[in-house]
């Protein structure tokens, strides 16, 4: 999958660039709106990834040049900024989704993957790990081709793991992309952990593996 | 605290009082000098007619009480003596002053003791006429100044008591503030100028105050989710030591803390701003089970059971997100802060949104709690900004919230 980051931190830029990458997608960076606009007359990509306030213009003029050049790619607006406003356009001009920095590299990681397959479902709807096949489409888990049982949370924490495999994400982040802003209120590092103990109990019902291992005192990583 | 004109008023009638009552003894003083001097006057006239009388006719007069001459073969001779004295007027049957004339005469051999008296207006007439005089005089002066100071005042003041109305609305979120009238009085005018300054300035601490916290947070955002992004591909790294991996943890959980702080902040600014216009249609019923979903787990950790009772369905129009972040708030505060294995109401009407849970008793005012940064215990890990966030979502949308708590049972209703 061919990404474009659009990003005017250098370190912040590199940071995404170095995580997607990890994560076997093929990166390239922009950091100004002119280099932008290069890379998006010459090149097709699958995601852009856009950052709405660049020094040398307004992210949202690049949105209709994507438009127009890369019409087929998925857009990922970023922004510090937070403002309705800006989403509310953004989304408008024509943007898949949204997010407000700061933000998890994990969470980016699992808003591409979704959008990708959004955009491009041909073939690519379900995501699988060995023995392990998530239906994103009808929101269904098969061990060993036996159907799991999950909860919503359950499924929406799996398919966290899935979508970021071999990589440790820390419980902050599955808090946040589980319980949003209502993380705040609880304690949910427990509850956390008791989901996936309930997750390690099912697939271990349908003789699956274990491929959640704990990392002690950050969180958990999902790999062989 | 005294009205002006009554001050005013109070001064007028002291400085009046006393000058009439000063006025009233140099009166009554030089009236009764001069009523002496008069009747002494009259006396010793009247003594020369007797003396020129007996000289030219022999004839001794005598009228008592007010004339007596007698006759006395040895008398020394004695200059002219008045004096005061009091007889009583048998006819009149009371007391009655007098001023005599006591004299000697010599006449043709005889010596003649004369003693002539005048009736004497009664002390105490004479100055309760001249109190009741000039205190009339005084009374009206005083009617005729308090009548026309009130009404003066009522004139002058008149612009003064428009630009205290109109300064009574003023209020820092309306920008285009300014006082209008004067009445054409310099005074005022200047008055109005400075207030306008005044104002003015105040209105522009506040925009800038306001937007110092969006822009402050928002400032922070960036190099925060550099910080961020930085630790989290620092955790990624195989070869960390337990103890580098808890280092870089407890930092990645500060910043991930600092970020949800900063991102509240932000939205505070938001609200206060005005930056969430769009509204629509919203079942609160729905949104209040969403959340409930959302909260389930501490919910079940906690034993607790959550009612809802809705006598009609509860529609508003107002910005999905910030009705959620208020039922956010209010649900999960209500959650954190219950007993074990008690239970919250929720009470839904058209018109109001009741939500009840048993807790520990405040130790604070109720009304603290809505503050910016307040906590009911500092050892508590919250920011302390969510009420306030419901706080301002209410006034946004002009909604009445209200904290009530008896014994253990807290109540916060929201009336749309």
């Amino acid at each position: 999958m061919k990404i474009l980051i659009i990003e005017d931190e250098k370190d912040l830029l590199e940071a995404m660039s170095g995580y997607l990458t990890l994560q076997g997608m093929l990166c390239e960076t922009a950091s100004t709106f002119f280099k932008a606009e290069d890379s998006l007359s010459a090149y097709n990509y699958d995601i852009i990834i856009l950052d709405l306030t660049l020094p040398d213009g307004n992210g949202l003029d690049l949105i209709s040049l994507i438009k127009e050049k890369n019409s087929k790619a998925g857009l990922l607006i970023v922004s510090a900024r937070n403002s309705l406003d800006d989403k509310v356009k953004g989304l408008d001009l024509g943007a898949d989704d949204y997010i407000t920095k700061p933000f998890h590299l994990a969470e980016l990681n699992s808003r591409i993957r979704s959008l990708a397959r959004r955009r491009f479902f041909e073939g690519k709807k379900e995501l699988t790990f060995n023995e392990i096949v998530i239906d994103t489409d009808s929101l269904e888990v098969a061990v060993n081709g036996e159907f799991l049982d999950l909860t919503r949370k359950e499924y929406d924490i799996l398919l966290y793991f899935m979508v970021n495999r071999n990589r440790v994400i820390t419980r902050e982040s599955i808090a946040e992309h589980i319980w949003g802003d209502n993380s705040t209120f609880a304690d949910n590092f427990d509850f956390i952990y008791s989901h996936i103990k309930n997750i390690r109990k099912k697939i271990e019902q349908k003789k699956g593996r274990n491929y959640l291992h704990n990392i002690y005192g950050i969180g958990y990583k999902f790999s062989e | 605290m005294m009205k002006l004109l009554q001050k005013t008023n109070r001064a007028y009638f002291i400085l009046s009082a006393s000058a009439f009552a000063v006025a009233g003894l140099v009166t009554y003083l030089v009236l009764s000098l001069f009523l002496e001097s008069q009747l002494n006057e009259k006396l010793s006239d009247t003594k020369d007619h007797l003396i020129k009388t007996i000289e030219l006719s022999g004839v001794v007069y005598n009228d008592p009480p007010y004339i007596e001459v007698k006759e006395e073969p040895a008398l020394s001779e004695i200059k002219d003596f008045y004096s005061d004295t009091i007889l009583f007027d048998t006819s009149e049957k009371e007391s009655v002053p007098f001023r005599l004339l006591t004299g000697t005469t010599l006449i043709n051999g005889k010596n003649y003791k004369i003693i002539i008296r005048n009736t004497l207006i009664e002390k105490s007439d004479f100055l309760l006429t001249i109190i009741l005089t000039t205190g009339s005089v005084f009374l009206l002066l005083l009617l005729s100044l308090y009548f026309i100071n009130k009404k003066l005042s009522r004139k002058i003041w008149s612009p003064f008591y428009s630009i205290l109305d109109e300064l009574k609305k003023f209020s820092p979120e309306n920008a285009s503030f300014a006082l209008m009238t004067s009445g054409g009085i310099e005074e005022f005018e200047e008055l109005r100028l400075t207030l306008n300054k005044l104002t003015a300035r105040v209105i522009s601490d506040y925009q800038v105050l306001k937007r110092f916290t969006e822009d402050a947070s928002h400032e922070i955002q960036t190099p925060l989710s550099i910080v961020q992004s930085k630790l989290e591909s620092l955790i990624q790294e195989p070869d960390l030591t337990e103890v580098q991996s808890a280092q870089i943890h407890s930092a990645y959980s500060a910043s991930v803390r600092l970020a949800k702080l900063t991102r509240s902040m932000l939205f505070l600014a938001r609200i206060e701003n005005r930056q969430y216009p769009e509204s629509e249609k919203i079942d609160l019923e729905t949104i209040i089970s969403n959340q409930i979903d959302l909260f389930s787990e501490a919910i079940r950790d906690k034993l607790l059971s959550v009612g809802i009772h809705s006598d009609s369905a509860c529609s508003l129009n107002a910005n999905v997100f910030l009705t959620e972040s208020l039922v956010q708030n209010l649900l999960g505060n209500a959650i954190k802060h219950s007993f074990r294995s008690s239970s919250i109401a929720i009470e839904l009407s058209q018109g109001s949104f009741i939500i009840s849970n048993n807790g520990a008793p405040l130790q604070v005012e109720p009304k603290k709690l809505f503050d910016r940064f307040y906590k009911a215990s500092s050892s508590s890990d919250s920011f302390g900004l969510g009420l306030s966030i419901v706080m301002e979502i209410c006034k946004a949308y002009n909604w009445h919230i209200s904290y009530t708590v008896e014994k253990n049972l807290h109540t916060i209703t929201v009336k749309f």
